[in-house]
This record gives structure tokens, sequence and C-alpha cells, in this order.
């Protein structure tokens, strides 16, 4: 049996639901992160090292990638939703018509995702080794 | 009543060496006499502990003369004569065989004149220094065999990780109790009921893999999660029997040489329950999990899944005599080192266990192909 959506139904999933669940695995990043510095070594030199290893990037790649996933999904719902007109918001959306876009969006959604954070990584290495470095630097005469 | 012990109170490597010097004197004593009896025969002092010596003083039979020791039979009867004449050694710490005077205290037989070999100075710092070269290589001995075991236990590391694994499971909780029956039904109703060409396709990729996928993050961390703790126990389990190895070193020479003035035993048996974690779940188990091992004072090791690991507490190394020898430290380090290789190869096969019993599977079953059953959305 199917149901049928308003633009207001699909914009509450996708700036709701899907920010939602993305949060909660964001969460997981700092610890997922901490550990990587220790993977390696939990097994000194035995193989069974490199099986932990493979496994735990095979979950840090799942719960740093998923949030991604389900943000650019959101997104891109959000701008389905926004192509109605504000009169239309409450009208049914034909959701065949709508499909190409939601694909063509959350592709383009994943992609800025992921460099804006491969962005804001690398200006916090370069604020922390500014920091860094000014710290070491004598005061001036 | 055991103590209840954390992670970091197992014995670490700095400690342990400390207890494997500690050994230093004994050995060196031993080396001491077994070579001062190799070149003096005749030194029966070599073979005699503190204690005896003090008894032959009482009664008699190991009186001094003239700054020296007079060894002699029968004291205080007509047939009384000197054996021998000894000189305290200070470099030493024994009584050495040294020149019996003209003047001796009772009648010395030719025999024994002609059959006395003194010794020097000179024969001291030979035997001393053949006695600290040995005990050195027999120490560097012990210390490389627990170098193979330490590397491999490099405990701060899986202490500083276990928090970071049990903040992670807790995390993965949080996600699927916050949003199994909310956010994860939303958008998968939606998908379910989004019509058009490619609409089921996208369904299956994304919509209602959310909760599976959700499942599978759960599990996969559950393997680590375990993995990391009993990891975390056989090392804890190693270190603890590595140290102690050295306790009962000591204790069995004591024994071996019915010693209670040996009393160098700085280091004490690391005994009790040691908590290595307590994690919120492990797989399908939803209660609370504790990890722990067990060293108990008879010298069996325990854990929760593998039951009692038999030790070597019940070594006895045979009495030599009242004084400790070559031959006693030497099956002392030889225990030593076949213990620490057993410790080796026993962490080994605990790991060959985890990695056949269920980690090279969970590795393998999502091997180097991400889908969309990990990262919902996922397309090649």
């Amino acid at each position: 049996m199917s149901r049928e959506y308003t633009p207001d139904e699909i914009r509450e999933i996708g700036s709701q639901a899907c920010p939602a669940i993305a949060a909660s695995y964001e969460a997981l990043g700092p610890s997922a992160k901490s550990l990587s510095a220790f993977k390696d070594d939990l097994y000194g030199t035995h193989p069974t090292g490199a099986i932990w290893a493979e496994l735990f990037d095979l979950f840090k790649s799942a719960v740093d990638e998923t949030p991604i996933s389900i943000s650019a999904m959101g997104q891109a719902l959000v701008t389905i939703a926004d192509g109605y007109e504000e009169d239309e918001q409450d009208a049914v959306v034909d959701l065949n018509a709508a499909l190409s876009d939601l694909e063509t969006n959350f592709e383009a959604n994943r992609e800025t995702i992921v460099s804006q954070k491969a962005e804001e990584e690398a200006q916090a290495l370069e604020q922390a080794q500014e920091s860094a470095a000014n710290a070491d630097a004598p005061e001036p005469v | 009543m055991a103590d209840d012990y954390s992670f970091d109170d197992v014995p670490n490597r700095p400690a342990i060496l400390q207890g494997i010097e500690s050994l230093e004197p004994i050995l060196l004593e031993a080396h001491r006499r077994s070579k001062g009896l190799e070149l003096f025969p005749h030194a029966y002092t070599l073979l005699k502990n503190p204690k005896e010596i003090s008894a032959d003083n009482q009664d008699g039979t190991f009186v001094e003369h003239g700054g020296a020791w007079e060894s002699r039979t029968l004291p205080g009867s007509a047939a009384q004569q000197v054996g021998g004449y000894f000189r305290w050694s200070g470099a030493l710490e024994l009584y050495m065989p040294t020149e019996i005077p003209e003047d001796t205290d009772a009648y010395c037989p030719s025999e024994v004149r002609d059959g006395w070999t003194a010794s020097t100075s000179t024969d001291d710092d030979y035997i001393e220094s053949y006695a600290k070269e040995t005990t050195r290589s027999d120490l560097d001995a012990v210390k490389d065999a627990y170098e193979l075991v330490f590397e491999q236990c490099q405990t701060w590391i899986i202490d500083a990780a276990l928090p970071h694994l049990n903040k992670l499971a807790e995390g993965i909780d949080n996600v699927i109790a916050a949003h199994e029956d909310k956010e994860f039904e939303q958008v998968a109703e939606l998908f379910e009921n989004w019509e058009g060409d490619d609409a089921d396709a996208c369904y299956e990729v994304f919509g209602q893999q959310l909760n599976p996928a959700a499942a599978n993050h759960r599990q996969m961390l559950a393997d680590l999660v375990r993995s990391a703790h009993e990891e975390a126990i056989e090392q804890g389990k190693a270190m603890s029997s590595l140290h102690n190895a050295i306790v009962q070193a000591h204790e069995g020479i004591q024994e071996a040489t019915s010693r209670e003035d040996y009393g160098i035993v700085a280091t004490k048996r690391f005994i009790g329950k040691i908590l290595v974690g307590r994690v919120p779940y492990l797989g399908d188990a939803l209660a609370v999990h504790d990890f722990y091992f067990e060293v108990t004072s008879d010298g069996k090791v325990v854990d929760k899944s593998n039951g009692p690991i038999d030790w070597l507490m019940d070594k006895i190394w045979p009495n030599y005599g009242n004084v400790p020898t070559t031959q006693l430290v030497n099956e002392v380090r030889d225990d030593l080192l076949t213990s620490a290789d057993d410790l080796l190869n026993n962490l080994y096969d605990m790991r060959n266990l985890t990695a056949s019993d269920y980690l090279d599977e969970a590795a393998d079953d999502w091997g180097n192909q991400i889908t969309c059953q990990l990262i919902p959305g996922y397309v090649d």
C-alpha cells in the first residue's frame, strides 16, 4: 500500500531526520580518529594485528562516510521540496518525476561535503602547526 | 580475598627488568663458590653457608688463630688435628684457603701440609671476574628471552586504546537506540513509496539500508571490542606470569638452599583479579560484559573464556646443598628461559585462535569491498 508525500513532508525528512542520523554517526568520529593511532600496535608484531587493523579500517570508513552519504541525501530531498512553489507545498509530489533530480543532487552534494571536510581538516592542521610554531618563537625585543 | 586491580596495575617492563637484576647477588655467590671449589677442591668452606660456619665456630671445628681461621677435627680431644687454614676474602665474601703457618694450634699432619694449596688475592680477583662475567651472561640470557615477550606486550598501547573502543560501543548503541524506530523508519518509508524507473534501486541502495547498516557497524565493532579486550587479557597474563616467575625463582632458591637469611625477595607476587575492561555490549549480548583475568596464589592464571592455565608454580629445584651453586642457578636460569618461551608461544596460540575463531571471517566478510550494506547510498 503506497502513501503520498507533500513537499513539506519531504523537506522534514531531509532537514530533520537525515541530519539527526548523521549527527549521531559524527559523534563517533573523535574516538575512531584516536584509535587510528593505535590500530597497528595492539598485537605486537603478530599477523593477527594486521587483521584487526583491516577490520578497524573498514569500520572507520563506514562510520566516516555513512553520515556524509545521509547528509547528502537529506540535502537532496530539501532541494526537491524547494523546487515546488510556496502555494504547492501541500500538493502531492510526483515522486517519479523527481527521481533523476534526487540522484543528481545526491551525487553533487556528496562531493561537496567530502571536499568541504577535506578543506576543514587541512585548515585545522595548518592552524595547529601555526600555533605550535608560535609557541616556539622567541619574544620580540 | 583477592584484590581488584585495573589493567595499568599489571607489572610493567621496567619493574620486571628490575626483578631480573635482583637475582644478581645470589647468582654471583653461586658462581663464586663453584669456581672457587673448582680451583681449590679442598676449600670445604665454600660448601657451607654462614649459619653452618657459625655453628662450626661454636663447636670448635673452625676457630680463629693469628688472624686466620684454623679448621680442626675432634677439637679438645687428644686426637685433635688441623685440617686446613682459611682467610676471609672480603672481595668474595667467602672463606678461602690460605697458607698453613708453622705455629698451628694443634698438630698438623704432613699429608695435610703437603696436599694444601693456598689462594691469594690474585685468585680472588680471577674468581670474582669470572663470577661477574658468568652472572652477567646468565642475566642477559634471561633478559633477552623476556624482551621477546615485552615486544609483544606493550600494554600501555592497548590500555590507551580500550577506552576509545568502549566509547565507540556506547556511540553505536546510541545511533541505533535513537533512530531505529523513528528516523530510520521515516526514511525507509519515503523511499519505499518512491515511484519511478530507478526508484527501486534507490530504495535498495539507500532507503532500506539504514537499519541493517547500523546493525553491521555494531557487529563489526563488537568483534573489534571483543578481540581487543581478549588481547589485553593475554598481555596482562603474560606480564604477570613473567613477573611471578622471578619471584618464584627467588623462593625456589631460598627453599633449595634452606637459607632463611636469603631475604632479598624485594619483589612480591602479583596476585589478584585484574579487570581489563567493562564493555556495554558484546555482539548480541546486551548485558554489560566484564573482561578480566585472575592470578591465584597457587599460580593458576584464569580468565573467563579459557579456564585455568597451569603455570610453573609447583616447580621445585633440587637441593644441591645448603649453598647456591652453579648447578642450581643454571637450572633456575634455564627454567626462566623456558617459561618465557612458553608464555610467548601461548600468546601466539591465543592470537591465532582469535584470528581463526572469528576475526579473520569478520574482516573477510567485508573484504576490500565497500557496499551499500556498510555505507548506505554507496554505489561502486
